[in-house]
């Protein structure tokens, strides 16, 4: 599996491109201080979190290598490097799943971090409470990358369009169709993200609260996500004709 | 020759919608040098990826070694396949990608079999260059190096030969004669009879997505020779050439199809090739175009007007 992960990284973490996602994952933390110098002390990190890290960050730095760690091999065709030899496809779709995590994560993690930090630094909560909250957000963040990466992982190779089927789902099912039609959260891995935030730190995020579903429908939904389009992917990859 | 194929195909057919790529194909393939032969889109990419289990078919059934060719990883070990697509992974040495294609193979010393198989197709003096870097006939050398750096006993090489020169071409068939000497079995596929009759002892010849003619190599010319193949033929005076045309004997028909063209059946093109020039110099007609008519066959007629 170490081979198929190595070969994935490679292949999908091209200097410019990390260089790119990398700048993105910054513009959370940049957008606090700028808010913060604007408004003062007290700066309310759901805004930040909400709007930019979770409405747009987290998705895009997953989607841009988990559409690719697939799609790429399809598009080329190299697929069968890997898909014609003994290495059993579950650690094949295990690996392909697991590259964007590595890159993903880290970022998001990184981002979450530094922008939450730098929202409450000051706050009312002091240390102590801000601490809480960025625990928070990494923990919300951390399952809403696994979730995004299997999903996107899943569709770089069942279609070549997998990129405009992931900005579709993120921006219109997320961003509109979930907002108009409150039940739609619960098909909404940003709703699980913002969930888990909000409860590991109900005070330091209370602005997210009326954005949440119950705490264990969104680690089952996260969690359904992830484990189920990894299966998919699995059960693709077996029965696909390969190119 | 061993009595159980190493290969076995049993009326294999695939289809994609409402295209038919194989046509009930049952053939087999025993240990030693193998050729398919085909024109472009006769279906040769597609039964060798069925071959080697990339690919489901839609009715009949592959075994290799005895095992389901498909869904089943641990033939892997035994069987290597080279596919006709040269895409490679540009950012890797042909070392990284020899030694990436050892490993996920199982192989116990990976480097050591990249060395040995990059000697192989000599491409040992290169190993430290990107393979984005390589020729068209290096990167079809690295891959041929990845389909048998775990030493498999079934070696299926899909068009392995396009894009190398005659030296590369040379040395290829020394590789695969040893191979073949050791006891491998390999099914090598490709447009150009040439490639395939100095090396294989038998060829399988398809057509259209079926297999016209199985054997050596004299029983498929003889097959290829029993055909009768359509020309249009362009000329100034078609009429004037109509009736010297039909005098041949190697001519089966000729019909006038207007604008100055005929429609010239023939056994044997390689006869009529080198008699249109002659009568038309003898005849004072001038053409203006030779060309053969049913597409499926064109490469047929150039493996035949080429010698």
């Amino acid at each position: 599996m170490g081979t198929v992960l190595s070969l994935t990284l490679r292949q999908i973490g091209g200097a410019r491109r990390l260089l790119i996602i990398g700048l993105l994952a910054l513009l959370p933390a940049a957008l606090a201080l700028l808010l913060r110098r604007a408004g003062g002390d007290g700066a309310d990190p759901g805004g930040v979190i909400d709007a930019l890290l979770v409405g747009v960050v987290l998705p895009i730095i997953t989607l841009a290598p988990a559409t690719r760690s697939f799609g790429n091999e399809v598009e080329d065709r190299t697929l069968s490097f890997i898909a014609a030899t003994p290495t059993p496809k579950w650690q094949v779709a295990l690996a392909k799943l697991l590259a964007p995590v590595l890159i993903a994560v880290p970022l998001a993690l990184i981002s979450g971090a530094a922008a939450t930090a730098v929202s409450v630094a000051g706050g009312a909560g002091g240390s102590a409470g801000g601490a809480n909250t960025v625990a928070a957000v990494c923990a919300g963040l951390l399952a809403g990358a696994l979730a995004y990466a299997a999903v996107f992982t899943w569709a770089g190779l069942m279609t070549t369009r997998a990129l405009p089927f992931a900005l579709i789902y993120v921006f219109l099912w997320e961003g509109l169709v979930s907002a108009l039609i409150p039940g739609v959260r619960y098909l909404s891995i940003r709703a699980y993200t913002l969930s888990v935030m909000h409860a590991a730190d109900p005070v330091g995020l209370d602005r997210l609260a009326d954005q949440v579903v119950a705490l264990p429908a969104a680690l089952a939904g996260a969690g359904l996500a992830l484990a189920g389009f990894y299966l998919l992917t699995l059960l693709r990859l077996r029965r696909m004709d390969l190119p | 020759m061993s009595d159980a194929p190493v290969i076995d195909v049993r009326a294999v057919s695939k289809w994609y919608g409402n295209v038919v790529a194989v046509n009930d194909v049952s053939l087999q393939v025993y240990p030693g040098i193998t050729g398919l032969l085909g024109p472009n889109g006769a279906g040769k990419s597609t039964l060798l990826s069925l071959l080697a289990g990339l690919t489901r078919c839609s009715r009949g059934a592959v075994t290799v070694l005895g095992e389901p060719a498909r869904g089943n990883p641990g033939l892997y070990r035994r069987l290597g396949f080279m596919a006709e697509h040269e895409s490679v992974y540009p950012f890797l040495s042909g070392r990284q990608l020899i030694t990436a294609s050892a490993r996920l193979h199982g192989v116990t010393q990976p480097a050591a079999a990249a060395d040995h198989a990059l000697e192989l197709v000599g491409l040992e003096d290169a190993r430290h260059r990107a393979v984005g870097e390589y020729s068209r006939g290096m990167r079809q050398r690295a891959r041929l190096a990845a389909a048998l750096v775990h030493d498999p006993a079934v070696l299926i090489l899909d068009e392995p030969l396009n894009g190398t020169d005659p030296r590369q071409r040379l040395r290829f068939g020394d590789a695969m004669r040893r191979l073949a000497a050791a006891g491998k079995t390999i099914l090598i596929s490709s447009h150009v009879l040439e490639e395939v009759e100095t090396l294989a002892g038998r060829i399988l010849l398809l057509l259209s997505g079926k297999l016209a003619a199985a054997g050596g190599q004299r029983a498929i010319r003889a097959r290829l020779d029993q055909r009768a193949y359509r020309v249009r033929v362009t000329a100034d005076r078609p009429r004037a050439l109509a009736a010297a045309i039909i005098a041949l004997p190697e001519v089966d028909s000729v019909t006038l199809a207007g604008g100055g063209a005929l429609e010239v059946s023939s056994r044997r093109v390689d006869a009529l090739q080198t008699a249109l020039p002659r009568l038309a110099r003898e005849h004072a007609i001038r053409l203006t175009r030779v060309e053969p008519l049913d597409e499926s066959l064109e490469s047929l007629f150039e493996y035949l007007v080429e010698r």
